[in-house]
Parts: structure tokens; sequence; C-alpha cells
């Protein structure tokens, strides 16, 4: 269990490191969910939206803001090791996948963390938002966490299959998420299939449990506990299938590619 | 018991545009004592760096078993993945992190915390004559520093088990030396058995208790330097390995 925990920490220091060195990629990733809140805050004064629908469109905004900044930090971890051409030398070592995503992820986490303190005072300050009381606001954060953390292993499971060109896809597949969750409207509005695609994403459920907050009504009862729900079976599903992608790497000799 | 045994491994690659069959490994076996340096000759595309890359567990034949430290390593990787290491020629590592946070970080990786960590570091940095460099970026270091970096990370878990692929590879003659002795010094002192590849036939007969010639994927012979020279009436490793490769293209 030591040795387990350690290498997860081993994966938090490596992200920090990168972090720490390249100023231009923590500017850039602060600098993006900043003019999504602006952007969709302009819009919404300039639209005189009221307090609640701006709320509505404004959770939006910081949803997409931490989800982006969250799965960066998930999915680099994996492309760190392939830009320095490195990998072999991380699975040479006795580490258990789990390990590899979830250290990234807390360092995520860390950066998600600041990200939304950041753009909820932005809000705030510019554009009267408030989050709701302690409780709602920790689980939507939550969920927008675990929602990057499944978004993160999507990259996991390309690249390890496909090679660093699979990269494009998955963030394009990313934005495609943020469509059908409803990040600036109620997914009530899909017609089928959409409607149905957008309730096996988890975020959808956080979205509209924390609208439920600023007097919309619900579309789905118990939404916290069913987008959790879904995060669980995403994460089991997902770590299995990062474990079958670097089986199948090791066999066609695709990881030592990625060294390459 | 050998502290390494591989035996039949068979491994075919498949083009990405064509798909046509490679056929890197066609059954080699051999056996590593604990305690000796290894030797795996052969030419380009030979398929040593295949064969080092599957008994370091890197990548899974499509035949064969491994057994490493007596234990079957294809069906229980972590429990011998510990014991092991591997360096190879051309290092690379995270760019941007310096000589004492790549250790660091391959430490973690490895288990190694606190105190045992800053220790072995310090020991592994003192070894490979690498303090002047310890806050230098990866990206900021010459190739023959890279490489020392490489062994200190192979040692990091103090091995018993190291894969050397090319090591010199590269590398200034003076360098080259200064990395063999190195490599001799692990294996006398600190008793690590050695699997290394290498082109360059001095090295070969400097370091290696015995060797295997590989061709087109399959073990020709194995012997001692002194076994293989007598065999091929040769004066030195480099007549070896040309007769060696010239009788293995009449053949085919």
């Amino acid at each position: 269990m030591a040795s387990y925990l350690i290498q997860v920490f081993a994966f938090s220091y490596r992200n920090y490191i990168f972090a720490k060195r390249n100023i231009f990629f923590l500017a850039e990733m602060l600098f993006w969910p900043v003019m999504g809140i602006l952007s969709v805050g302009l819009m919404g004064s300039f639209l005189k939206l009221e307090e609640n629908t701006l709320a509505f469109v404004l959770t939006g905004a910081i949803a997409a803001g931490v989800l982006q900044v969250t799965q960066l930090d998930v999915g680099y971890s994996l492309l760190y090791d392939v830009w320095s051409k490195s990998v072999k030398h991380t699975f040479l070592s006795p580490i258990h996948m789990s390990s590899a995503i979830l250290g990234a992820w807390l360092t995520g986490m860390v950066r998600g963390s600041i990200i939304f303190i950041a753009l909820t005072l932005m809000a705030r300050i510019f554009f009267g938002f408030h989050l709701p009381t302690l409780a709602p606001s920790v689980l939507f954060l939550f969920g927008i966490f675990w929602m990057s953390l499944i978004s993160g292993m999507g990259v996991w499971i390309l690249v390890l299959l496909y090679g660093q060109r699979a990269e494009v896809a998955v963030w394009a597949a990313s934005y495609l998420i943020m469509v059908l969750c409803g990040l600036y409207y109620p997914v009530g509005i899909f017609p089928e299939p959409f409607l149905t695609l957008a309730k096996l994403i988890p975020l959808t459920y956080f979205l509209d449990g924390i609208r439920g907050f600023y007097g919309f009504t619900p579309m789905f009862a118990h939404a916290f506990k069913t987008g959790a729900a879904f995060c669980v079976i995403y994460t089991v599903g997902g770590m299995f299938l990062v474990q079958a992608a670097l089986n199948h790497s090791r066999k066609n000799g695709q990881l030592l590619r990625l060294s390459e | 018991m050998p502290i390494l045994s591989a035996s039949n491994l068979r491994k075919t690659y498949y083009s990405q545009v064509t798909g046509s069959a490679i056929h890197a490994l066609g059954g080699a076996s051999i056996s590593v004592e604990a305690g000796e340096i290894f030797g795996v000759l052969g030419p380009n595309g030979a398929g040593k760096t295949t064969l080092l890359n599957c008994l370091s567990l890197l990548l899974e034949p499509d035949e064969g078993e491994i057994q490493l430290f007596g234990a079957d390593a294809r069906r229980s990787p972590l429990r011998v993945k510990g014991r092991l290491n591997m360096s190879s020629g051309n290092a690379n590592f995270p760019w941007c992190a310096t000589v004492r946070e790549n250790l660091r970080f391959y430490g973690y990786l490895y288990g190694l915390w606190g105190k045992k960590l800053t220790a072995r570091m310090d020991e592994l940095i003192d070894l490979m004559e690498l303090s002047s460099f310890v806050d230098r970026r990866f990206d900021e270091l010459s190739t023959g520093t890279k490489q020392r970096l490489a062994l200190a990370k192979a040692l990091i878990n103090s091995p018993e088990l190291l894969f050397l692929d090319e090591p010199t590879i590269g590398l200034d003659p003076d360098v080259s030396q200064k990395i063999r002795s190195f490599i001799k010094r692990l294996n006398q002192e600190k008793k690590i058995t050695i699997l290394l590849t290498s082109h360059y036939m001095p090295e070969v007969e400097q370091l290696v208790d015995r060797a295997a010639f590989l061709q087109d994927g399959k073990i020709l012979t194995i012997g001692t330097p002194r076994q293989l020279k007598d065999q091929f009436n040769a004066n030195n490793m480099e007549e070896v390995f040309i007769q060696l490769t010239h009788q293995a293209d009449k053949h085919h």
C-alpha cells in the first residue's frame, strides 16, 4: 500500500515539475477559462438575462473551464512521457496503471480548484454570480473533477491504442461532450437520440443538480446521485479499458513506438 | 540456478502500411546465470533490441516462456519488475526535470521515499560523477552526461538484473571507456547481473563473460569470448562477428 501511494505521488510530482517549468502552459491554462467566463458573462449582460438565467450559463462556463484544466492534467500525464520519449522507463517500473492516472488527477484537482475559485470570484465581481450553499457547490465541483478523470482516461486509451495522433480526436470528443451535456442550455431541448446521449454523460446530471439551486426545475430526480453512479461505472470500466489498452500496446509494440 | 531464462521466444510484427509480417524473433532461447555479464550480439535488425524488450517485459512475445528470479515473468510481471531495470543508448527522460528531479521521480516509481531515497540518490550521483549537474535540466546535459544519468536511473532500485541496450552508442571514446568501467564496477562490486547489447566488439571482449550471437531472430551460437574465438579460429571478437554474419548470410 505504501509503495502504491508513493507511486501515486510520483505522478503528481512530475505534473507539478512540468507545470512549474512551463510558465506559458500555466498562463494558457488560466487564459482560456477566464476568456470563457468573460465572454459568457458579457453576452449575458448584453442580452439582459435575469439573474438566475445568467447563473445558469455561468455555471456552464465555470464547469467548462475546470473540466478543461483538470482533464489536461490527467491526459498529459501519459503525453509528458510520449513527448519526452521516456514511456518505456515508466512502464518498465512496477507501477499500477491506476497510480499513474490518480497521481495526475490529484494535481489536476489542485489546479482545477484554483481555477474554480478564480472563475467563481470573477463571475461574482463582474456579473453578481453567487454559488449556492457549500454542499451542492462541493458536489458540483467534485462532479466536474470526476468527469475530467473519465475524459482523461479516454486520452490514455486512445493514445495507447493509436499513438500520439489520437490526441486531437480526444480533445474533439471532449468538446462534443460539452455540447451534449448542456453547458449553456437544458438538455431537454435535444431531440432523440441526442437526449439519450446526453443522459449517458455524468456532467449532465451535475449541471442539472446545481441549476436546481438557481430556481430551475431539475430534469432528473437525484441528479447528483445519478451522476455519481455513472461516474463509478465509467471509472471502473475506464480503468479496465486502460489496462487492456496497455496490454494491447505491449503486444503490438505501440508502447515502444511511443518511446521513439 | 539462472537468474533469467527464456525459451522459444517468438515475436512477429506487422507492417502498419502493408500488413506484411516481420519476424523479429524466431524461437530464441537464452539462460543467464546470476553475476555474469551476458552479451547479445548481432547485425542491425537481428532482433537484439526486441529480445531485450521482451525480457524486460516491455514487449509481449507471441510465444515462449520467460523466467525471471525463478518466477514466471509473463504471468506475474509486477512480482519481478522491481528487481530489474534498464538503460539504453540515446537516453531520454522528462526534458524539463533536473538530474535530481528525474532520479527522485524514478525512485518514487520503485517505491523509494524519504531518507532512503535521498541516500540512494546521493550515492548514485556520487558513483556516476553527476554532482556538478544535479540542478541542470535534462535537455541541458551533454550526451555523455545523459548516459551517466541513464545508468544512475537504472540503478535507483538497486536492481539484481540490469539490461543495457547499446550503452555506449554515439559517445566519445573517452566517455565510452568511462561508461565501460562503470559497468564493470557495477558487476564486480555490486554483483549485478548484466545483459547488454552492443555493436562494438572490443567493448564486448572487454566486458562480457558470455555472449549469444543473434541473426534473423535466431540464436546462432553462445559461448565465452575465448570459446567463440577458438570456434571460429579468430583473433578477436570482430572477426567472430564478421564470420558469423557471412555464414548466416550464406544460409539465407
